[in-house]
């Protein structure tokens, strides 16, 4: 780069796993012509965008015909938007600018400095509505992603499903044409990247949220079912996905203060107060969740998961007697549930390692069709028994 | 459209490249670009032997994507790249490469 700019007021920088659309040097130049570089707020220009990116998700053409349709309604190929981060593979910038954060794009991990200083001074990157650039390397074998997380590690996968390519033919870039998107950016990333669609009704995005929890597509299932919950704030059940998928995605302080506000508005309801323990468990609050357990127990002593929260919670404050005891009498009171079942069964086993194949063998004689049982007598049947204590984080049933 | 310049990053990677810059000659003002391509060493990184091949392979396929295609090669182009070599004839491309050892942790 410092080469480029030996020689060059403005540089485009790309990285070898990069696809170009065919008007992407277009792109470039007519944002710079703009004078976005000079206005003292924007540092570079993206040729990748957020929006219209699968992120790995398979994508049927009818979507994609979808996508293009809507594209070309809303003119996006000539809309802009500003991020407080600069891509990695793929951006242009100034000579002045690069003289201002070359020394940190250079460090190891230059790139993931740079965003971190983008956002925390202040600064802009000027990002396409439609991807110009899209990034086909991020699984391949000599790609830096895979050898250092192996490819079953790679999670921040972009797969842009749509680029300006594709609408180049009906409707081309006209310089004057660009303007900033003033649109609903959120709704809009909803629609096009997390694959709501572009009029989906209640049913439909429903059904998006529950794929996504079902494929433990954690942080997608997040914000589905918490917009969602903002439209539809009377639904205790959207709050009560949003709630699990915040704490699954270990996004914990959006939990609580979403689940404080749900047990709130809805009282009754025994799952929700339930997460609520959970989320308490999650924050490490131990004795805030055995306190919300014993207040579930009290109002809804006929609801099991409230003994088991309980005994979990116990266990998590090495309190092993008391725990012990609540699972006796959650057992007592519930005999054919497999998880107060499960629970005093893995007290009992931790407390008598010797003991421990007996106690699992015969809960999975109880309990066959249980996976979590059928693994804990295989981990009992297969190592040593002091290697497994109760304080290790165990299986936990889920809220539906 | 004034003389552009453009920055490759490159490394090992020798297919993403080629589709890369076949996507850059097939852009809309590819005869204003002023290119550099670096190249990342494997030199002195730490899986230097592991990348030492496909990086020799890139470095291969650079310096013959610039005979084929930089000013006043005047090599023979084959049909599939004829269409291309159509639009660089006249094209005001420069050519620099390098190469460093960056030693980033592979």
């Amino acid at each position: 780069m410092d080469h480029a700019f030996s020689k060059h007021e403005f540089a485009i920088l790309i990285e070898d796993d990069i696809l170009l659309s065919s008007d992407a040097l277009l792109w470039f130049d007519k944002v710079y012509r703009l004078g976005l570089l000079h206005d003292g707020r924007n540092w570079a220009i993206a040729g990748q965008s957020i929006f219209f990116d699968s992120r790995g998700r398979d994508v049927d053409q009818d979507f994609v015909a979808t996508a293009s349709r809507f594209a070309l309604e809303q003119n996006l190929v000539n809309k802009f938007t500003v991020h407080q981060f600069v891509p990695s593979a793929c951006f242009a910038t100034t000579r002045r600018w690069w003289a201002e954060f070359r020394s940190t794009r250079g460090e190891p991990r230059g790139d993931v400095l740079l965003c971190n200083r983008t956002k925390e001074e202040g600064w802009g990157c000027v990002f396409p509505i439609v991807p110009r650039a899209k990034d086909v390397g991020m699984l391949h074998d000599y790609g830096f992603s895979v050898t250092i997380h192996s490819k079953d590690g790679v999670q921040a996968i972009t797969t842009p499903y749509l680029t300006s390519e594709d609408l180049l033919s009906e409707r081309p870039v006209r310089p004057s044409d660009l303007e900033q998107f003033e649109g609903d950016a959120g709704l809009l990333f909803r629609q096009t990247t997390l694959l709501e669609g572009y009029s989906p009704g209640k049913k439909a995005r429903e059904q998006v949220a529950t794929a996504a929890s079902d494929a433990k597509d954690w942080g997608r299932a997040a914000a589905v079912w918490n917009a969602l919950r903002e439209e539809f704030p009377e639904e205790p059940r959207y709050w009560l996905r949003a709630g699990e998928a915040f704490c699954e995605a270990r996004m914990i302080e959006p939990a609580e203060r979403l689940l404080d506000e749900a047990v709130r508005l809805f009282p009754q309801h025994k799952w929700l107060a339930y997460r609520h323990v959970r989320v308490a468990h999650e924050a490490g609050k131990w004795g805030e969740a055995v306190a919300r357990s014993e207040r579930l127990r009290e109002e809804s002593p006929e609801f099991w998961p409230g003994w088991v929260a309980g005994v979990d919670a116990l266990a998590m404050l090495r309190r092993g007697d008391e725990a012990k005891d609540l699972a006796l009498r959650a057992v007592s009171r519930f005999p054919d549930e497999f998880w107060p079942n499960y629970w005093l069964a893995r007290l009992r086993a931790d407390g008598d390692p010797q003991g421990a194949l007996h106690v699992w063998t015969e809960l999975v004689s109880r309990f066959p069709e249980e996976p979590v049982a059928a693994a804990a007598l295989k981990s009992a049947s297969g190592k040593a028994p002091e290697s497994e204590t109760i304080f290790d984080t165990p299986p936990r049933p889920l809220d539906r | 459209m004034e003389p552009i310049s453009v920055v490759i990053q490159c490394f090992a990677k020798t297919d993403t490249l080629k589709g890369l810059l076949d996507s850059l000659l097939c852009c809309e003002g590819h005869r204003d670009v002023d290119l550099t391509i670096w190249q990342d060493s494997a030199y002195g990184s730490r899986r230097e032997e592991e990348f030492t091949g496909a990086a020799t392979k890139v470095h291969a396929f650079v310096v013959d994507f610039i005979s084929e295609h930089g000013p006043g090669s005047g090599r023979s182009i084959t049909g599939s790249m004829s269409g291309i070599w159509g639009r660089m004839e006249h094209a005001r491309l420069r050519w620099t490469m390098h190469s460093a050892s960056t030693n980033l942790p592979f």
